[in-house]
């Protein structure tokens, strides 16, 4: 979805970004997006409050607060999802884009 | 204690009623007797959950051994499971039912810890806000009949799929969508491309979402 929604808004988002292959994930206030993310489900003590402020210098406090809703609905899918059995399928193809190994669990 | 109103006294205005509503409720679902446990037993599911993804001791709690094993499994090393593993939680006597409201009250904590947290509503460790009370009743027995093991490790009605994760259980199943709705986007709109929530567009939702998964190890 974010290679979609991103190119449907005229952007290039880059993959490689979300494991740090490459700086810049090519999404406005990508950087900072990340820090927030990584600090709020890191759960990273003072790290959160600080990339809260930065994303909110940025984008403002609204859209920090849907950023983080959005971190915490994805715990919660993440978690339903592995626990379920669901499998679109393709996994190790995004884990290639992304960047990351892919080990298969059976 | 009550729950009601929790979040909403601790951020002062700072996040919109709907938000603040949305995780006073889910802390109260919690609370509440389900299906297959009780509001204190879901409570129990909720702290051992919350200490396994902080490195926190385990609590003192009344659940089974492979209760226990479960709710940690899921709350910080989920991306393990197999169909191998499901099907020992059914032979240590937790029916498939059973394992998803177990599953749905530790994704539900999860989402409410995280997101206080994030907003700075509470720190970590003793900082996170006390678990509720738990209120008073019996498990409910209460599942939606025409679930059944669809191309996934447990009951659902119709096809495994995101929107039907929890739909073995209706309470759980309800609270899931609207936990869905409300912090990210509505399953109808999922795939509106040009939609925007508090100045955050699509493609910058989706980057948040990406990188949690990552974070948890989670590809789907």
């Amino acid at each position: 979805m974010l290679r979609v929604s991103g190119q449907h808004l005229g952007r290039t988002p880059e993959l490689g970004a979300l494991s740090n292959s490459v700086p810049d994930p090519m999404t406005p206030a990508g950087p900072e997006l990340l820090a927030l993310t990584d600090a709020v489900v890191s759960a990273d003590g003072d790290g959160a409050a600080q990339a809260a402020e930065r994303l909110t210098e940025v984008l403002g406090e609204p859209s920090t607060v849907r950023a983080i809703a959005v971190a915490a609905n994805f715990q919660m899918m993440n978690r339903m999802l592995d626990a379920i059995g669901v499998d679109y399928g393709g996994n190790e193809q995004i884990a290639a884009a992304i960047g990351v190994p892919f080990t298969t669990r059976e | 204690m009550s729950t009601s109103g929790h979040l909403a006294r601790r951020v002062d205005g700072r996040i919109d009623d709907r938000l603040a509503a949305t995780i006073d409720r889910t802390w109260s679902h919690i609370a509440s007797p389900g299906s297959f446990f009780s509001g204190a037993e879901r409570i129990q599911i909720a702290a051992l959950g919350r200490a396994r993804r902080h490195g926190d001791d385990r609590p003192a709690t009344t659940l089974s051994a492979a209760l226990v094993e479960t709710v940690e499994t899921f709350s910080d090393r989920a991306h393990t499971i197999t169909a191998q593993w499901v099907d020992t939680r059914a032979a240590a006597g937790i029916s498939r039912f059973a394992y998803v409201e177990l599953l749905a009250v530790t994704c539900f904590a999860v989402v409410s810890d995280t997101f206080e947290y994030g907003i700075g509503a509470c720190g970590i460790g003793d900082g996170l806000h006390p678990l509720p009370d738990p209120e008073p009743g019996h498990p409910t027995g209460a599942v939606d009949e025409q679930a059944t093991v669809d191309g996934g490790w447990v009951p659902t009605v119709g096809p495994a799929f995101p929107p039907t994760g929890f739909s073995a259980i209706p309470a759980e199943h309800r609270l899931m969508h609207t936990l869905h709705r409300e912090l990210y986007i509505s399953v109808p709109k999922m795939f509106d491309l040009d939609l925007v929530r508090d100045g955050l567009a699509r493609d910058q939702m989706e980057l948040v979402a990406a990188r949690t998964s990552l974070v948890n190890d989670c590809f789907f």
